[in-house]
C-alpha cells in the first residue's frame, strides 16, 4: 500500500518535472530554428544584393556619367559619383536631337508592332492549331522554315520593295514588315495546342462560331502567354536599329535607338552627353519590364510546366 | 418542355479517315423518339467516330445521316439541334458555373430574363443552385459532370449526346450519377445516345443497345433480347458480367436423344434446350455451347429446387482452382475437362482452391453458336 503512495508521488514528481523541463527546451530549439533563420535570410539577402550590385554596376555608373560635366570623365583617378553632378548633359541632349519626338516615334512603333502581332498571330496559330485544311502541316513549316533566314539576309531585299511602294520614311515602313512573326505563331500555336480540342467542339456545337471561340474563350484563357508576347515583342521593337536606319531619313521619322547614335557621331566629346540619351531612353524599356515581369516569366514558364 | 419530334436515322454509314481506316462501316440504325440508346463495345472499335458523326464533329465519308426528314450530312453541328457532353467535359475554364450553362443561349442572343429563368430551371433539376457562381476548378468531378450536363440540355435539343460521361468519376459516384441520368432521361423526355464501354451502364440505362466490334454493328436490341439472345458468339462474351463461359463440343444423337459432348466426363443431354430442333441440324458437328456464370449451380442450390427446376439441370465433377467473394456473391473459378470456367454463385459457398466438387449446369439456359462464324444457332434457322 505504501509503496505503491511512494511510487505514484515520485511518478507525478518525474512528470511535473519532465513538463518543465520539456516547456524550456522547446523554447530553447524554437529560439535556435529562429535563429538560423534568421542568419540563412541575412545571408540570402546579403549574397542577393552583393549580385545584384555586381550585374547593375555598369548601369549604374552609366547613370552616374549621366550626371558628370564632361571634364569629369577623363581623369586619371577613381570617380564613380560625380563629384559636381549636373543636368547639364541631359539638356543639351535634349537640344542637340529631338528626342522626345524620337520616344514617340518608337513607342507608336513598338505598340503597333505589339498589336499587331499578337492579332496577327494569335489568328494564325487558331487556324493552325484548330481548323482542319488540307496542307496543314506544311504550312506550318513553310512558317517556321522562315525562323531560319536571318534577318539580315532580306533587309536589302525588304528595302527596295519598301522603297519601290514610296514608303521610305514613313510610319508604315516601320511598322508594316513587322507585323506578323513565326516566333510568336509558334509560340501561341504551342499554347492552343495544350488545349483540349473538345473545349472547341463543345464550343462549335453550342453554336459558337470561331472569331467569338476566340475572343470570348481562347484569349482570357492565354492571357499569360499574350502578356509573355507582348512584352517581348515591344522590347525587341523598341532595339530595332538597323531597320530603322535603313528606312527613315528625316528626325520626324527617326526612332531613340538612332537618336542615341546621333549623339554619339557628332563629336567624341560628347560621351556623357549620349549616356544621358541613353539614361533617357532605358527608362521606356525598363518599366515596361517591371510592369510585364510577372506575365513574361509566368508565359514563358507555363508552357513547361503544366498547371 | 415542349419541343418537337426527334427521329434519327443513319443509312449505310461509313467514316474512313484520311490514313484510309475504316472506323465505321456500313452502319444502319433507326432510333426513335425519347430512345435512350447506347453504343458500347470494345476500344477502337467506333463507338465515339459514330457519335462525332452524328453530332456533326466529324464528316461521314458514305451514307447519309437523318434528323427528321432533314439531311444533315452537310449541316453545321450548331444547326443540328444535338448537344454533347464531353468525357472530359469540357467546361470553359474562365466562365462561371453560370456562363457556362448559359453560353450556347447567349450565343444565340437569347433575352437576358429567358435565360435566366432557364439557367435556373436547369440548375434546379440537377441541383447546383449553390454553385453557380463558381468557376470549374472549384469544382468536384461530379459536379463538373453536372454543369456539363446543364449547358446540354439547356438548349432542349433533340437529342442529346454523350461520349463516356461517367467513366472520369468513381465507382460509386458513378453508380449515383446512372440513376440520375436515368431519372433525366424520363424527365427531359428526349432522345439520349450515349457511348460506354461499361456494360452495366448500358444494361441499366439504355432502352436498346448496340453493341459494336471494328466498326460494324452486332446486334442492336433490348438489354434483354442481348442478354437472352446474343445474336454471336461476340455480342454473348460481351454482354454479362463475369462474361460467359464457352465449351466446344461435338453434337451427338445416343438413344434417341441429342447429346454434346464436351471431352471427358462432360456430356449434356440436350432434351430440354429452347433450341433442340435447330441443334439436330448440327448431329455430327462441331459447336460452341455457352453458359453463363450465373446458370452454374452448387450442390446445395440444386437440392433446395423444385422437380420442374431440377430438369435440365446436369450435375458435373470440377475442382476449384480460386475463389472471390464479392459480399452477396462468390465467384467460384473452377476447372471441368481441361476447360477453366467461371460459375456465380451465392455467398454461403465456402469452398477451397483445389477441392473437387460437384456443380449443376443449366442445359435449358444454354447458347449454342456455329463453332465457324460465331452465330447463334437459332439465328442460322432464321437466316
Ligand atoms: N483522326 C483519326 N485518324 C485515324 N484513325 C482514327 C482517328 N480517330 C480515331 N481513329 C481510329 O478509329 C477507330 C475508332 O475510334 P473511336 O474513337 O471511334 O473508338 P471508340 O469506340 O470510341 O473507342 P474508346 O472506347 O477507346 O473510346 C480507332 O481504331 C481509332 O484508332
Ligand atoms: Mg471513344
Amino acid at each position: 500500500m505504501s509503496d505503491m503512495v511512494a511510487e505514484n508521488i515520485q511518478g507525478m514528481r518525474r512528470r511535473a518535472m519532465t513538463r518543465e523541463e520539456m516547456e524550456s527546451l522547446q523554447r530553447e530549439m524554437n529560439l535556435r530554428a529562429k535563429r538560423k533563420k534568421k542568419i540563412r535570410t541575412v545571408s540570402l539577402l546579403g549574397a542577393n544584393v552583393v549580385t545584384a550590385f555586381i550585374i547593375l554596376l555598369p548601369l549604374l555608373y552609366a547613370v552616374s556619367i549621366a550626371f558628370m560635366p564632361s571634364g569629369e570623365l577623363f581623369v586619371m583617378d577613381l570617380n564613380i559619383v560625380p563629384k559636381h553632378p549636373t543636368l547639364e548633359n541631359f539638356k543639351l541632349a535634349l537640344q542637340r536631337v529631338p528626342l522626345v519626338r524620337f520616344v514617340f516615334n518608337s513607342f507608336l512603333t513598338a505598340g503597333a508592332i505589339t498589336l499587331g502581332q499578337i492579332i496577327s498571330c494569335s489568328l494564325s496559330a487558331f487556324a493552325l492549331s484548330f481548323l482542319d485544311f488540307k496542307g496543314r502541316n506544311v504550312v506550318f513549316m513553310i512558317i517556321m522554315a522562315t525562323m531560319m533566314l536571318p534577318g539580315e539576309a532580306t533587309i536589302i531585299s525588304n528595302y527596295l520593295t519598301i522603297s519601290s511602294w514610296g514608303w521610305l520614311d514613313s510610319y508604315q515602313a516601320l511598322i508594316v514588315p513587322y507585323l506578323t512573326s513565326a516566333m510568336g505563331i509558334f509560340l501561341f500555336r504551342q499554347f492552343y495546342l495544350s488545349f483540349p480540342m473538345s473545349l472547341y467542339e463543345s464550343a462549335k456545337i453550342d453554336g459558337c462560331g470561331n472569331m467569338r471561340f476566340l475572343v470570348s474563350i481562347l484569349l482570357p484563357l492565354t492571357k499569360s502567354a499574350i502578356g509573355a508576347m507582348a512584352v517581348y515583342t515591344f522590347i525587341n521593337a523598341w532595339n530595332m536599329y538597323m531597320w530603322p536606319l535603313l528606312v527613315t531619313g528625316s528626325n520626324n521619322m527617326r526612332t531613340v535607338q538612332i537618336g542615341i547614335g546621333m549623339l554619339d557621331s557628332v563629336d567624341s566629346q560628347s560621351i556623357t552627353l549620349m549616356i544621358a540619351g541613353v539614361v533617357m531612353i532605358i527608362l521606356p524599356s525598363i518599366s515596361i519590364f517591371i510592369v510585364g515581369q510577372k506575365q513574361l516569366i509566368r508565359g514563358m514558364f507555363s508552357g513547361a510546366v503544366k498547371g | 418542355m415542349g419541343r418537337s419530334m426527334a427521329q434519327l436515322e443513319l443509312r449505310n454509314v461509313t467514316k474512313r479517315y484520311e490514313n484510309g481506316f475504316e472506323a465505321v462501316s456500313n452502319f444502319n440504325l433507326d432510333i426513335q423518339d425519347k430512345e435512350f440508346i447506347i453504343f458500347v463495345g470494345p476500344s477502337g472499335c467506333g463507338k465515339s467516330t459514330t457519335l462525332r458523326m452524328i453530332a456533326g464533329l466529324e464528316e461521314a465519308s458514305e451514307g447519309e445521316i437523318w434528323i427528321d426528314d432533314r439531311l444533315v450530312n452537310y449541316v453545321e453541328p450548331k444547326d443540328r439541334d444535338l448537344s454533347m457532353v464531353f468525357q472530359n467535359y469540357a467546361l470553359y475554364p474562365n466562365m462561371t458555373v453560370y456562363d457556362n450553362i448559359a453560353f450556347s443561349l447567349q450565343v444565340r442572343r437569347l433575352p437576358k430574363k429567358e435565360i435566366d429563368n432557364r439557367v435556373r430551371e436547369v440548375a434546379r433539376i440537377l441541383e447546383i443552385e449553390n454553385l453557380l457562381d463558381r468557376r470549374p476548378k472549384d469544382l468536384s468531378g461530379g459536379q463538373k459532370q453536372r454543369v456539363a450536363i446543364g449547358n446540354a440540355i439547356i438548349r432542349r435539343p433533340k437529342a442529346l449526346l454523350m461520349d463516356e460521361p461517367l467513366s472520369n468519376l468513381d465507382a460509386k459516384l458513378r453508380g449515383q450519377m446512372r440513376v440520375e441520368l436515368a431519372k433525366l432521361h424520363e424527365r427531359l423526355d428526349t432522345t439520349f445516345i450515349y457511348v460506354t464501354h461499361d456494360q452495366t451502364e448500358a444494361m441499366t440505362l439504355g432502352t436498346r443497345i448496340v453493341v459494336m466490334k471494328d466498326g460494324r454493328i452486332q446486334q442492336a436490341d433490348t438489354p434483354k433480347m442481348l442478354y437472352e439472345h446474343p445474336v454471336n458468339r461476340f455480342v454473348a462474351g460481351f454482354i454479362g458480367s463475369p462474361a460467359m463461359n464457352f465449351l466446344e463440343g461435338v453434337v451427338c444423337c445416343e438413344e434417341k436423344k441429342l447429346w454434346l459432348r464436351c471431352g471427358a466426363r462432360m456430356d449434356f443431354e440436350l432434351t430440354w434446350c429452347s433450341v433442340y430442333s435447330v441443334l439436330t441440324d448440327y448431329i455430327a458437328k462441331t459447336v460452341t455451347a455457352g453458359i453463363r456464370p450465373e446458370d452454374i449451380y452448387l450442390e446445395e442450390e440444386y437440392r433446395k429446387m423444385g422437380q420442374e427446376e431440377q430438369k435440365g439441370l446436369k450435375a458435373v465433377k470440377v475442382t476449384v482452382t480460386a475463389r472471390e467473394l464479392l459480399g452477396a456473391e462468390n465467384i467460384l473459378y473452377f476447372q471441368a475437362g481441361e476447360n477453366d470456367l467461371i460459375a456465380k454463385v451465392g455467398p454461403e459457398c465456402a469452398y477451397r482452391s483445389g477441392e473437387e466438387i460437384t456443380l449443376y449446369f443449366d442445359t435449358k439456359r444454354m447458347h449454342f453458336f456455329d463453332a465457324g462464324i460465331g452465330m447463334n444457332v437459332e439465328r442460322c434457322e432464321l437466316g
